[in-house]
């Protein structure tokens, strides 16, 4: 496997922290890809919904559900967004929640595409 | 701790080498999590500083006074070295060596000053030493107690194995070679050292003249010239080497290296930096299997841990909502040899509980449904009529001042933060361990992170 999407300056995904965490292991590294390719989309779907609705609830279980998941792929800066979220929900701050869901929404724009490629590079 | 920075130094191409004294004892009384923070920043910014060559850790005792000893660490590299008017400053907050060096090589310039004042909070100082050019070292003292008891921890190979057993070691890294040798001596194993496969092989074929041939042959596996499986087809190709038991040393395991391993028949396939009973575990199976007929399996980290005695194999059972770190949790306990039984919240958690025993429950705090607080306090009650005590490890992804309190106010035992990494799995799972084989009932609460 390359560094390359690591060494970009877009890169999402501390690569270097993930493949340790892994302990190398490519394929355990395709399989927990493949299951934050399962769960992300609805999540962040769920997450949209509840910001708009404003459901302070849902808002908290769902950031929290996206943050344990990007921290465990080492998403790191997305995964303290995703805390913010939390924690703002948690205290019943809405205001700058939409700001803070719009930053993590950038924050993940390439993540699919940047897992996608580490997990076929993990398979070559 | 050095496995994780070793993936850095090779994705660098640079070799990372672990030397440790024999004076310095195998267990010391100390705050492991600082000590390993100074370590990490140490070793992290000298593999970040270095483009070829390599860095090394070396560990010796400096003064020892009863059950004290000041134990020296020292961080060298080959990097580009520190000029003599810049290594007072660097130590200073939010200071480095050059203001390039921030947009080159990143940080923030706070590393150094924590760790400056870590040593100091354990009772040692921190200090440099460098040469433009030439490379840098690090030095550190830290005041630590030796354990009362020698602590030991899974399987110990039996020495008369490895005793006067001759060694041939290949390994184009000077200080890699000596550290190998250190550790073969301490066994009372014979070694002799070459920095390539060709002179390997002549030394293989005159041993094997005079009549004392060698039993095992230790070697590298990215070398110049001819790397460790040429080596190996070339060993195979003459057999009148009548083929001794080989070990293959590598920086970074690749896809294949297994199958290759097999069809070449090498013994065992270790990732470097080795530990020291890691090693020794390794050599006393290696050697052992020349004993077995049929077909052996590959000895790598992983066989050594699955043949752990069983006793170290844990029942554990995981309560994680989060299917990424529930499937990562689950497959880092595996790996180590241990059964793991899923819950998705505290109420599959107990209800998994009352169906069976688990050595270890690692609780995630938050989690739908019922959390690892309600969970773990519904544990406590039932233990009242029940009596024992079942080791709960808090797992939280808080990772809040407090946390820790929290969780031991609620009655778990131990305190891991999220995402787990392996050394801390690691060190709670060998704290666990050492504990249970002292069969202490009562355990203290010692945490981990934070």
């Amino acid at each position: 496997m390359t560094e390359k999407g690591y060494r970009s300056p877009q890169a999402a995904v501390n690569l270097t922290d993930l493949l340790a965490r892994v302990e190398n292991d490519r394929d355990l590294l395709r399989e927990l890809v493949g299951i934050f390719k399962e769960d992300f989309p609805r999540l962040l779907q769920s997450l949209q919904e509840s910001v708009a609705r404003e459901d302070m609830k849902n808002v908290q279980d769902t950031s929290h559900a996206l943050k344990g998941m990007l921290s465990g792929l080492s998403v790191m800066q997305a995964a303290a967004t995703a805390s913010r979220l939390e924690q703002m929900a948690r205290g019943g701050i809405t205001s700058g929640l939409t700001d803070a869901l719009a930053l993590l929404e950038s924050q993940v724009a390439q993540l699919l595409p940047e897992l996608d490629a580490y997990a076929e590079e993990a398979q070559s | 701790m050095l496995k994780t920075l070793a993936l850095q130094a090779d994705e660098k191409g640079v070799e990372l080498l672990c030397e440790i004294a024999p004076s310095v004892p195998d267990v010391v009384q100390g705050d492991s999590n600082r000590l390993c923070q100074v370590l990490v920043n140490l070793i992290g910014n000298a593999i970040k500083f270095t483009d070829h060559g390599e860095v090394a850790l070396n560990v010796q005792v400096e003064t020892e006074d009863g059950h004290n000893r000041i134990i020296r660490f020292t961080v060298s590299d080959t990097g580009i070295g520190i000029p003599p008017e810049k290594q007072k400053l660097i130590f200073q907050p939010f200071a480095q060596a050059d203001n390039s060096t921030t947009r080159k090589y990143g940080g923030t310039g706070l590393g150094l000053t924590i760790s400056k004042c870590l040593v100091e909070l354990m009772g040692g100082n921190l200090w440099v030493e460098s040469e433009v050019g030439r490379g840098t070292q690090f030095h550190f003292t830290a005041r630590l107690k030796t354990s009362e008891k020698p602590i030991e921890v899974g399987t110990i190979a039996p020495p008369e194995r490895l005793r006067a057993v001759k060694v041939l070691i290949v390994d184009d890294n000077r200080t890699n070679r000596r550290i190998l040798e250190g550790m073969l001596k301490r066994w009372d194993m014979k070694s002799t050292s070459v920095e390539d496969g060709e002179e390997a092989l002549v030394l293989l074929s005159s041993a094997q003249n005079a009549g004392e041939p060698y039993a095992l042959v230790l070697t590298d596996m990215h070398m110049p010239k001819m790397d460790g499986f040429g080596l190996v087809e070339r060993i195979k190709d003459r057999p009148e080497l009548h083929a001794p038991t080989i070990m293959m040393l590598t920086s970074a395991g690749h896809r294949g290296d297994a199958e290759r391993c097999r069809e070449l028949g090498i013994t065992a396939y270790l990732l470097k930096p080795i530990r020291q009973s890691e090693l020794r575990e390794a050599i006393a199976r290696a050697l052992g299997a020349r004993e077995q007929t049929g077909p052996i399996p590959l000895v790598t980290r992983y066989s050594l841990q699955d043949a752990r005695d069983p006793q170290a194999v844990l029942r554990v059972l995981v309560a994680e909502d989060n299917p990424v770190n529930q499937r990562l949790a689950v497959r880092m306990l595996e790996k180590r040899g241990h059964r793991v039984t899923v819950a998705g919240n505290g109420r599959e958690a107990l209800e998994a509980l009352e169906k069976d025993t688990f050595d270890l429950v690692f609780m995630d705090v938050q989690m739908p449904v019922m959390d690892g607080f309600q969970a773990t306090s519904t544990i406590r009650e039932r233990e009242k009529s029940i009596g024992g005590h079942q080791i709960v490890i808090a797992v939280t992804a808080h990772a809040m001042k407090g946390d820790r309190d929290q969780c031991l106010a609620g009655g778990m035992d131990y305190y891991l933060s999220k995402p787990i990494r392996p050394q801390e799995l690691d060190d709670v799972l060998d704290k666990y361990l050492v504990l249970r084989a002292k069969s202490v009932i009562a355990i203290e609460p010692i945490g981990i992170s934070n």
